[in-house]
């Protein structure tokens, strides 16, 4: 399924001017290739050319060179009317010696009937048993004197095999017909294949030079070549193999020389060869040349050059469509992270509306709450001041008149307890008017704590005071002024001893924290919260304490921003509270400055 | 002395403790001047005006101010007398029992002669504050109504 997805991606990636441009490229590069292969073969084919023709010309250059010595034997027999056997070896033996591929060289003399005396006086001279013979279709048998004759009368070999001599050439077909023709046309001529009697699966070829003496026919050089090692001295440098080659003499009917298969057939051309044919007319026949070249083939950096540029056009749009895929899949996401962020922020919006609109529902329940409890405390206090009143008013009204004393002392507890009410709904009344509705200004901490002590030790009791230097600050005076005067009148009239003996102590300067500590009653682990909490008393005192001075503390301290709390007295059995009084220090100079305006 | 006998306090109060805890006092501390009563400062300012059906206007008064009552409260009332020309240098002390800074910093503001706490004159400390208000008026010359 993700694969479907990317291969869906992948499509929408491809742009069609994108692929038609590489396409158009990649054309570019294979006509380029192509354009460059075709003149790399062409040059190739053009060499092969040149060889083929090399070869040939070397062919037709070995045959002449062959020719001419021929010629100038037959020279020699046209100076002179007689040459001996002698002369005739001196003549023959280096040309058998420079020519490898001739297998023997032959006089005949060409001769009326009347003149075979003349031809058995030379034949003679080579092999004294010498006779002349024809061929008949029954075999060999004597020359019958008649007729024109071309009796073989000097007969030289390679390998001394002179069967051959005394022959009356024009007896044979093929010999005759070769000579007619060198008569004919007054020049070498080759006779049709024929295979070597002596070299069994060799061709050979006879050739005929007429011997003329002025313009009368003397009579012939014949030699008999073997094709084979002719081809091989002929193919010797020319970098063509034997295997490569075929020689077909196409004068009469097509006839294979070269290899020697017999017939006129060619052979199949090998797999990815080319066959150049060449003819060319050697004394007097149609000579065609097949040479089969393996096909020249592209050279493999040829493929570079367009399968290089094919591939790095191909990278090009796959790195251009998989970015661009890329870039749509990164679009995407961003843009559903943006959806994300716009719901989240929509959220965040409403929940902050939410907040906004408890904190108001908040904020208008505590002043309600405020409200409350400020007016049920004062309107409570009137009809509670009537009857404290009323009952004072019997106590007077009653003085001196002869009432029970059971009277007296109900009115008395009924006085009693009502001032005790009135001190409940005064604390209350403190505890929900305490706030911090009150500006800061620069004060001197210790004077304040001074003032404190003073109205303490005024309104309740004298007792050992020792304070550490306090800092000036920029605080609400008022409020820290309230705290110190509550906490210190905590310790002081819960305290059990005659003269309660108190220490302020400076623990940090920021935030600035300070500690009470009083030799008073130590409060329990287990109450140390419960203290802080409103109308609560640790012991029955029943008629001064109300409990509500640490509740205003905390609410005051906690309004401020501090913390409070009861920790173990370090020195002695006493209580120590502590708490926390964020404020801002003002610099002595800057406080002394502002003594002296004040002053 | 006799002059004197003729200033008038004018309670302005709404709770009948109050004005009957006032009449005590002035029975303990024999002081014979005329009490006025109003239940509020629409009422007080009838009386300070000759608006009031019953009760004439007074020649010579102190004025004892309650501040909270019922359809003119106390600061309503010093408002109004402030800002009435004949009745501008009317003598009057705040008598009420509410402590709050507020209601004494407003009071002074309009000048009050004195802020006395109910509960702090209560068993017999009334009498005190009313001994207190006698020697004051047998010194201090008070402006007469025309």
């Amino acid at each position: 399924m993700h694969t479907a997805w990317m291969v869906y991606r992948f499509r929408e990636g491809i742009r069609l001017g994108e692929c038609i441009l590489a396409a158009l490229l990649i054309a570019g590069f294979v006509m380029i290739a192509i354009t460059v292969a075709k003149a790399q073969r062409d040059s190739a084919l053009s060499g092969m050319q040149d060889r083929v023709g090399g070869v040939v010309e070397r062919i037709e250059n070995d045959v002449d060179a062959r020719a001419y010595a021929l010629s100038q034997i037959a020279n020699v027999f046209a100076a002179s009317d007689f040459v001996t056997y002698q002369a005739w070896q001196t003549l023959t033996i280096p040309l058998l010696e420079q020519f490898p591929e001739l297998t023997g060289v032959a006089y005949a003399p060409w001769l009326e009937a009347d003149e075979l005396d003349r031809a058995m006086a030379q034949g003679q001279l080579q092999e004294p048993s010498f006779s002349m013979f024809e061929l008949s279709p029954r075999g060999p048998r004597p020359l019958t004197a008649s007729g024109q004759h071309a009796p073989l009368v000097y007969v030289s070999t390679r390998d001394g095999n002179v069967n051959a001599l005394g022959l009356d050439v024009l007896s044979e077909p093929r010999r005759s017909k070769m000579i007619q023709q060198a008569r004919a046309e007054g020049t070498l001529i080759f006779s049709a294949p024929l295979d070597l009697v002596r070299q069994p699966g060799n061709i050979g070829i006879l050739a005929a030079a007429p011997i003329f003496r002025s313009t009368q026919l003397q009579g012939f050089v014949i030699s008999a070549f073997s094709v084979q090692p002719l081809v091989t001295a002929t193919l010797t440098g020319s970098g063509i193999q034997g295997s490569q080659l075929q020689l077909i003499d196409s004068t009469a009917q097509a006839q294979s020389v070269y290899p020697p298969t017999g017939g006129g057939v060619l052979s199949p051309i090998p797999k990815d060869h080319l066959r150049f044919h060449r003819s060319t007319t050697i004394a007097g026949r149609v000579w065609t040349t097949v040479i089969d070249l393996p096909a020249p083939h592209a050279a493999p950096w040829i493929h570079a050059i367009w399968l290089l540029p094919t591939l790095a056009v191909l990278l090009v749009v796959w790195l251009n469509v998989t970015r661009r895929v890329q870039l749509e899949r990164t679009q995407a996401q961003v843009e559903a992270a943006i959806s994300d962020l716009v719901t989240v922020n929509r959220q965040l919006e409403h929940r902050e509306r939410e907040l906004q609109d408890s904190l108001a529902h908040i904020n208008r329940k505590n002043r309600e709450l405020e409200s409350f409890a400020y007016v049920a405390s004062h309107d409570l206090k009137a009809p509670l001041r009537g009857i404290r009143n009323l009952s004072a008013w019997l106590i007077e009204d009653l003085a001196g008149m002869d009432v029970p004393e059971t009277v007296i002392d109900h009115t008395r507890r009924l006085t009693k307890l009502t001032q005790k009410m009135t001190d409940l709904l005064e604390g209350l009344l403190g505890f929900s008017r305490a706030s911090l509705d009150e500006m800061t200004e620069r004060v001197d901490l210790g004077e304040l704590v001074e003032k404190a002590r003073v109205r303490v030790a005024t309104e309740h009791r004298q007792f050992t005071w020792t304070a550490d230097p306090l800092p000036v600050v920029s605080t609400r005076p008022g409020t820290f002024e309230r705290v110190i005067r509550e906490l210190i009148t905590n310790a002081v009239v819960h305290n059990p001893h005659a003269t309660p003996t108190l220490c302020l102590t400076l623990v940090a300067e920021a935030p600035l924290t300070l500690r009470l500590c009083d030799d008073g009653e130590p409060i329990p682990a287990d109450a140390r919260d419960r203290v802080f909490e409103i109308f609560q008393t640790l012991k029955p005192t029943g008629d001064d304490v109300a409990g509500l001075g640490l509740a205003v503390v905390r609410k005051l301290v906690s309004y401020h921003g501090g913390r409070i709390q009861v920790i173990d007295n370090p020195n002695t059995d006493g209580t120590c509270i502590e708490f926390t009084w964020p404020c801002t220090p003002v610099s002595e100079s800057l406080a002394t400055d502002i003594n002296k305006d004040t002053a | 002395m006799n002059d004197r006998h003729e200033v008038s306090f004018l309670l302005v109060d709404d709770d009948e403790i109050d004005v009957i805890s006032m009449q005590r006092a002035m029975k303990k501390q024999r002081i014979v001047n005329p009490l006025l009563v109003a239940r509020d400062g629409v009422e007080a300012l009838e009386i300070l005006r000759g608006q009031h059906p019953d009760t004439p206007r007074p020649a010579s008064v102190i004025v004892l101010l309650d501040l909270n009552m019922p359809r003119m409260n106390g600061h309503e009332f010093l408002n109004a007398i402030r800002g009435d020309e004949s009745l501008s240098r009317l003598v009057v002390f705040v008598l009420t029992s509410s402590r709050h800074e507020r209601d004494i910093h407003q009071a002074y503001e309009q000048h009050v002669a004195g802020y006395i706490v109910k509960d702090d004159i209560s068993n017999g400390g009334l009498a005190k504050a009313l001994g207190l208000l006698d020697s004051y008026w047998r010194v201090v010359e008070l402006p007469v109504t025309e």
